[in-house]
């Protein structure tokens, strides 16, 4: 007899149907097949599913099994078919009745020997297709199933063992649908290890930060060990405006694709921040192996990438993310296809100003020659500094000066408060235009819309210009980073004091 | 490029008494014998801190419009800064270099090069395209120091090369000048020595080498300079001091982003000046 179970293969973010037809021939010699492009995994599915259905107490069929995975031309990898090839059986062996409501049902999970079924990944991805595809309802895994959950207009069945599965289809006792997950009830502040208020003075570096948070801008903070570049950075979450939902389901498409969502987590409800080493490789970082995965810079999609000690990264692997700074997202080829993954995000990197880190410290003596601090300065090539909107120093800070200054920091709930208020200015600005969220995303003919200056103002560009020879590009760069100034100050137009701000975060020589 | 000969009667005169001796001195751009009359070897850091550079913002106007040629050697720090502020007053500036004449210098450097092979003189002893090592540069030092009247350290650490060039003024028995700096600092510990061990006469002021020289200062007015007579408090308070902007903001009480916008504002008009981080007043401070 013949049976047939739907499911879903993943490339990359896209979703695809897979049939999974089951066959158990009268004729023949017993035996166990499955065709269909089917992966390693995939392969030793067979010992699972045939010791979880006899660990259920099932039979299994002694007959000629064959099973394909239509269709039959994409490479299927994953773990994920488990499930719907020992239903399959069940219902082609006879052992079990199918009902109708399987046409219009998705199955998808990994079985464990003892028949119950495990978190698997990509669940969100296949809640949202089986959504888009007019699928009734899902069976996923229980551990996984509030991912789905944030998914409306769908069934949603947490399966946590076979034998439930088989007992809800022939209608002996039915599982109790997964209740629906509110995403915006599960938004909430991104916790960070340090308050803005802990971090003593750098008042400079933490009001290029708030800008950089409000305007999703990149920023360079340079600076010798021990001022407090990694501490900012840390600190800076607890200052990033909380993900919208829609926001949240982008982010979490690509953690449920990853595999990076935990057992009865629902959504991403925090901003990304990532911070990989110096070492990673230009795979890590960008995305791809031969089975394309995202790398660092899709994961800290619509977040932060904070990369200490930047100029220790190999230079290829910085010059890669050119591109995708440019374009808000990564396309890996590879033999096994091509693939797009999101990678809109707000870089941070730290610098030393030379080698041995005291360049200019008021304290230390720098044992570099110059020739070394050149060539250390070269290894962060023009088109990424380029593409990095502030710059700042960091210096060294001699903690007696500032005992008892008595200015009180701000904290991080205060500045929050003003950043997310300027990105719902941004927000409400770009709603029309879909493609962009921030200030930093805008492209020049948008800057010339949307950053207009007067006459006085442009005085004072064209002298900066002069001034400081600025390039067409950084002129773009400072307007953009003066328009989300007056952002932060809720005023519609750029005045002189924001130009006049903006510069002082611009490219400086290197 | 010429090449004189030290039987040459142009062969500049100070360079006739020195050891070990010059046979051969390669030149390019504007080579008259005028250039070594009055003429101030400046010498000094590689790593300049903003001090060293406001001292010659500060002391080398006035040699400048005096007419005096200053000689250095084109390293990175001191010794471009003098050369820029020469070139920048429309003075007369002789660079030595410690290579071959037709070494090709860095991308970073030959816009200066450029400029003054073009108004002013670039010397050196050695031949073609000889690569720069360290035997080089202490007998390019000898050059510098025998070409000129005096040498004037601005910023020296201990064991530098500009030590060894204070070592040749006075083998040659040239007068040495120094700028005493910050006793904290590295790299003033050479200057200072140089002053406490009284080889050196120490200069406060652009006056100070004047006399010291019995140069005369020349009836040309100064240059307007931008006058010092603003309120504005981070102008009075970067009058004698370099700070970074948290230090201003904390100084003069207010937030950072307001001293930044008038940082800037004041930087536009050319008031302040920013290196590395650090603001200092571009005023005259006399």
């Amino acid at each position: 007899m013949l049976a047939r179970v739907n499911s879903v293969a993943h490339i990359g973010l896209i979703s695809v149907p897979v049939e999974v037809e089951v066959d158990v021939a009268e004729m023949g010699f017993p035996s166990f097949n499955i065709v269909g492009l089917p992966s390693k995994a995939i392969e030793e599915a067979k010992e699972r599913v045939k010791t979880a259905i006899i660990n259920t107490g099932c039979s299994f069929p002694r007959h000629k099994i064959t099973i394909n995975l239509a269709p039959a031309d994409l490479v299927k990898d994953g773990s994920c078919y488990d499930l719907p090839i020992a239903l399959g059986i069940l219902l082609a062996g006879g052992e079990i009745a199918g009902n109708d409501t399987l046409n219009k049902s998705l199955v998808y999970g990994e079985l464990s020997l003892d028949g119950s079924v495990r978190h698997s990944k990509g669940v969100l991805l296949v809640a949202i297709f089986a959504r888009r595809n007019g699928f009734k309802s899902v069976y996923i895994p229980k551990n996984s199933s509030r991912e789905a959950a944030v998914v409306d207009k769908i069934h949603i069945f947490p399966v946590d063992h076979l034998a439930s599965l088989i007992s809800h289809i022939t209608g002996k006792n039915s599982i109790k649908r997964q209740k629906r997950v509110v995403i915006d009830n599960l938004m909430k502040q991104a916790d960070s290890e340090f308050d803005f208020s802990e971090v003593i003075g750098q008042e400079q570096a933490k009001r290029a930060l708030t800008i950089a948070a409000a305007g999703g801008h990149n920023i360079l903070m340079s600076g010798p060990p021990g001022s407090g570049k990694t501490m900012l950075a840390r600190a800076l979450p607890g200052i990033l405006p909380p993900l919208t939902s829609k926001e949240a389901l982008e982010v979490t498409r690509i953690y449920s694709a990853s595999g990076l969502l935990n057992p009865g987590e629902a959504i991403i409800n925090v901003r990304p921040f990532r911070f990989p080493h110096h070492s990673t490789s230009l795979v890590g970082l960008i995305g791809g192996g031969s089975k394309p995965k995202p790398g660092e810079i899709s994961l800290a999609h619509l977040g932060v990438m904070f990369l200490d000690e930047m100029a220790e990264f190999q230079r290829s692997v910085l010059e890669s993310m050119r591109q995708p700074m440019e374009d808000g997202k990564v396309v890996v080829s590879r033999a096994a296809g091509r693939i797009e993954y999101p990678a809109n995000f707000m870089l941070v990197a730290a610098v030393n100003p030379c080698p041995c880190g005291f360049f200019n410290h008021p304290k230390r003596q720098c044992i570099c020659s110059i020739r070394q601090i050149e060539r250390y300065k070269r290894r962060i090539s023009g088109p990424i500094l380029d593409r990095i909107d502030l710059h700042i120093n960091v210096p060294f800070v001699e903690a007696e000066k500032l005992a008892g200054s008595g200015i009180r920091a701000q904290t991080s709930t205060e500045i929050r408060k003003r950043v997310t208020a300027a990105r719902q200015i941004q927000t409400v600005r770009f709603g029309s235009d879909g493609e962009i969220y921030t200030n930093s995303q805008m492209k020049n003919k948008m800057v010339k819309l949307y950053c207009q200056l007067d006459q006085d103002e442009i005085r004072l560009m064209k002298m900066a210009v002069e001034k400081h020879s600025l390039s067409t590009r950084s002129y773009f760069r400072i307007l953009k980073v003066a328009r989300t100034i007056a952002d932060l100050e809720k005023k519609d137009k750029i005045k002189i004091e924001h130009l006049a701000e903006a510069l002082q975060y611009r490219m400086r020589v290197f | 490029m010429r090449v004189l000969e030290a039987a040459d009667k142009n062969f500049p005169a100070g360079l006739k008494k020195i050891t070990p001796k010059v046979k051969k001195l390669y030149s390019k751009g504007n080579f008259t014998k005028n250039l070594f009359i009055k003429s101030l070897t400046v010498v000094g850091a590689r790593k300049m801190t903003q001090y060293g550079q406001r001292v010659i913002d500060n002391l080398l106007p006035p040699l400048v419009d005096s007419g005096i040629t200053i000689i250095s050697g084109f390293m990175y720090g001191v010794d471009q800064a003098a050369h820029k502020k020469a070139l920048e007053l429309g003075g007369k500036t002789i660079a030595v270099l410690g290579w071959g004449i037709d070494w090709s210098v860095g991308a970073s450097d030959i816009k200066l090069y450029r400029e003054i092979e073009e108004k002013g003189l670039i010397l050196s002893e050695f031949e073609n395209d000889l690569k720069p090592q360290l035997w080089m540069f202490p007998r390019r030092n000898r050059i510098m120091a025998g070409l000129s009247r005096a040498v004037l350290v601005i910023e020296a650490a201990q064991n530098s090369g500009s030590l060894i060039t204070a070592g040749f003024a006075l083998k040659f028995r040239k007068k040495l000048l120094a700028v005493p700096g910050p006793v904290t600092s590295a790299v003033s510990q050479g200057t200072n020595g140089l002053i406490k061990s009284g080889k050196a006469v120490m200069i406060t002021s652009a006056s100070d080498i004047l006399n010291v020289m019995n140069w005369h200062e020349s009836v040309k007015k100064k240059k307007s300079q931008p006058v010092n007579d603003s309120k504005d408090i981070i102008i009075k308070l970067l009058a004698d001091q370099s700070l970074t902007v948290d230090e201003i903001a904390l100084s003069v009480g207010q937030p950072v982003d307001k001293v930044s916008v008038k940082l800037s504002l004041l930087q536009l008009k050319g008031w302040v000046e920013e290196k590395e981080g650090k603001y200092y007043s571009k005023m005259d401070l006399t």
